[in-house]
């Protein structure tokens, strides 16, 4: 009966093996490092400060790999966790490129405000590297202060 | 023996295919990345409008004092943008370049300003500068400036009055003298 259960776990682990997504993972670089100050004013002294301000283009980057067919499905959540947050701004990220590979990639084109709750910036299917997105803040203003404001961006990838 | 495989290999392939789409519907990985932004201190100041010009002479009556007439009667404008941190408050001072002459006194005075953000209070009754004041002493106008904007618009800001008058305790010392000019500068300064 051992040897004649050998077939069964064979067969496991050829599933396992063949199922979608086993490997499946992204990397995320980059981040967004932004100066307000004085360069900064919407006009001669007594005027505002500019309130919207965007990152470069490929201010992060992402990678996804490690999928094993180009119709591997898988999605790119983000959402916004505060450091140390003013809640007069906004954050939005978009993405700014298809970035390279054999899968395919869509959503996220246009700007999308990030929140405490995790929402879909895109998808795709297959492994796609350097995929270029833009942060844009909006929202600036003097009432603001002087300070050091801060928070983070997460990104989660699902297996779809 | 043939039966028994069978029975094995069912069902475990039948827990696999159950399990699969539960495990790799999930969540495979999260990423952060880092978002900064340095509001640094902002202090711009700008006064708008004319100079002013007064003259004296003349008299009203025999024995009185004499008459300052002020050619350009309007006010000028304080217009500033200041950005600190919320424990710290600004002040705009203001100071001459040269005293007033003997037997004169300007006041300088500070209307309330508009704006967004804290744009602070007039010192009430202003300030007056005399034959005694000494160069480039700052003298504050307006106190308990934060973050704000008074705007640019041509009557925005804090509204600025100069009233040139005698000086009756130094009068005697008046002299006849040609014109002087006298340069007033505004600063945003920490409080």
């Amino acid at each position: 009966m051992r040897i004649l259960a050998r077939p069964s776990c064979i067969a496991l682990l050829a599933l396992l093996a063949a199922s979608p997504g086993h490997a499946l993972s992204f990397t995320v670089s980059g981040g967004w490092s932004l100066t307000v100050g004085t360069s900064d004013l919407a006009g001669p002294a007594g005027s505002g400060l500019e309130p919207q301000y965007q990152s470069a283009a490929n201010a992060v980057l992402v990678d996804i790999s490690g999928a094993l067919l180009d119709t591997e499905p898988w999605t790119v959540t983000i959402h916004r966790v505060d450091v140390s947050w003013d809640g007069s701004l906004s954050l939005s990220m978009a993405r700014t490129s298809e970035g390279l590979g054999a899968g395919s990639i869509s959503g996220g084109l246009t700007l999308q405000p990030l929140t405490l709750t995790a929402q879909t910036l895109f998808q795709g299917t297959g492994n796609r590297s350097s995929i270029q997105l833009q942060l844009e803040l909006d929202g600036v203003s003097v009432s603001i202060g002087s300070r050091i404001l801060a928070a983070q961006v997460v990104f989660t990838l699902l297996d779809t | 023996m043939i039966r028994k495989s069978t029975f094995l290999t069912i069902p475990v392939v039948a827990l696999v295919l159950a399990l699969s789409p539960m495990v790799f519907a999930d969540e495979v990985a999260t990423s952060t990345i880092d978002v900064a932004i340095d509001v640094t201190a902002v202090a711009a100041i700008t006064v708008t409008g004319t100079n002013q010009s007064f003259t004296v002479g003349g008299s009203p009556a025999a024995g009185a004092l004499p008459i300052v007439n002020a050619t350009a009667n309007v006010p000028t404008y304080l217009q500033y943008t200041s950005v600190v941190p919320t424990t710290e408050t600004r002040a705009v001072a203001v100071q001459a370049d040269a005293a007033v002459p003997a037997g004169l006194k300007l006041n300088i005075r500070a209307g309330t300003p508009t704006g967004d953000g804290g744009v602070g209070t007039p010192v009430a009754g202003g300030v007056s500068i005399g034959s005694t004041y000494v160069g480039a002493t700052d003298l504050t106008i307006i106190t308990g400036i934060t973050s704000c904007a008074t705007g640019t618009g041509a009557t925005q800001g804090a509204p600025v009055y100069y009233t040139l008058a005698i000086d009756e305790a130094t009068f005697s010392n008046l002299e006849t003298t040609t014109t002087q000019t006298i340069t007033l500068t505004f600063t945003l300064v920490g409080s």
